[in-house]
């Protein structure tokens, strides 16, 4: 075990302040009386890497929502609302993080420490639950995007579909796929309805509880997206065979 | 000038083959990781659907003939009707009197768009796939 994990061990049980008893320094810290949590220990070398590895961890949220940030603004298919709603989230957690990352440093006690750690963890949830907020709205208003564009392309191919035949051509394969077409976007249309608001009504303070609205959002997603990729199939077919 | 055209017709057909084939190629490379994670069948379970409240879709999803409510952009043609085939060609109408046949033209632009949403809905169920996987939770990162 290096420097580095001891450190991030270290600092882990002492993020829970209460969560997670993981060192025998964080024990030590969680079980102190308040007077001893209260004492100033910003020279010592446990507590030093114990901030080291609490301010690492905000550089990492802070890399994390800037990640998340630049991908909503370059999500083509979100739709304006999401995109604002995100974009409310991720300037809010940014603000926190970037507050505690300028307040860490001066931490000098490890009661303030701990309670830094904590915010930083349970205030934000920036990786398991902003994370996933904005990967599955991108993923369900492109699924949305998706279905709309499919859709838009029906009349045409009916229509290719249907000059074929006028012109003497046994169109049988292509109105069995234009027919699996549409069912497959009615599918994939129920898959995806009311995943962004069910992913966007989710809070930090839901954790753990929420992970079951991700999973099973995601699940939706994963089912909706095969349907759109047969329906493709259908398009490739109908496509090939009349020359499109 | 009958000729060329058809020439460049046929040509332009066969580019679109072409393209077709390399991004269903992109588009399965994509579907791989999203369908090892959830599995590759169709068979839909209750339990894995994210509960739908009020103004959801039908049980059943979207009837045919039935438009998406809010799924177009407000500049773009409403589509009324799904575009029904069957018996078409022998020359039938549909009940607004035109011919089946009097379609809009195929574009392929449109689909090399959609491929490109395909391809970019695979990446981000991948990023969420990632995101859920954590097992740390949030407590070491």
């Amino acid at each position: 075990m290096n420097a580095h994990s001891v450190s991030l061990k270290m600092a882990a049980g002492l993020m829970v302040g209460g969560l997670l008893i993981a060192t025998p320094a964080a024990a030590m810290a969680a079980t102190a009386s308040p007077s001893i949590q209260s004492t100033t220990v910003a020279s010592r070398p446990a507590f030093i890497a114990a901030r080291q590895a609490v301010e690492r961890a905000l550089v990492s949220r802070q890399h994390r929502l800037a990640l998340l940030t630049t991908e909503v603004a370059a999500a083509k298919s979100l739709t304006s609302s999401d995109q604002s709603t995100l974009k409310a989230s991720l300037a809010a957690e940014s603000t926190g993080i970037d507050a505690l990352a300028v307040k860490v440093p001066t931490d000098a006690t490890w009661l303030e420490l701990g309670t830094d750690a904590k915010k930083m963890v349970v205030d934000y949830r920036v990786f398991v639950v902003m994370s996933p907020q904005v990967h599955l709205t991108i993923s369900a208003d492109t699924e949305t995007a998706v279905e709309s564009g499919m859709q838009d392309l029906e009349p045409a191919l009916a229509a290719a579909i249907a000059r074929a035949k006028a012109a003497g051509k046994n169109v049988g394969p292509e109105q069995v796929a234009y027919a699996d077409l549409l069912n497959q976007l009615t599918s994939a249309e129920s898959d995806s309805a009311g995943v962004s608001a069910a992913v966007l009504a989710t809070a930090p303070a839901g954790y753990p509880g929420n992970k079951t609205v991700f999973v099973n959002s995601r699940s939706s997603l994963v089912q909706g997206r095969t349907a759109l990729v047969t329906a493709r199939g259908d398009i490739a077919t109908i496509v090939t065979s009349l020359g499109l | 000038v009958a000729t060329s055209w058809t020439s460049r017709r046929m040509i332009g057909s066969a580019g679109f083959v072409a393209l077709l084939g390399a991004t269903l190629g992109a588009c399965a490379t994509g579907t791989g990781s999203v369908n090892a994670v959830a599995g590759s069948s169709p068979a839909r379970t209750a339990s894995s659907v994210v509960s739908r409240g009020a103004g959801g879709s039908p049980a059943g999803g979207r009837a045919v003939g039935a438009p998406r409510a809010g799924s177009k952009p407000a500049d773009a043609p409403t589509t009324t009707s799904r575009p029904a085939i069957s018996g078409a060609g022998s020359g039938a109408s549909t009940a607004s009197g035109a011919k089946p046949e009097a379609g809009p033209a195929f574009s392929p632009s449109e689909l090399t768009a959609v491929d490109q949403q395909l391809s970019q809905l695979a990446k981000t169920l991948n990023e969420a796939q990632q995101d859920l996987a954590n097992p740390e939770g949030d407590n070491l990162k």
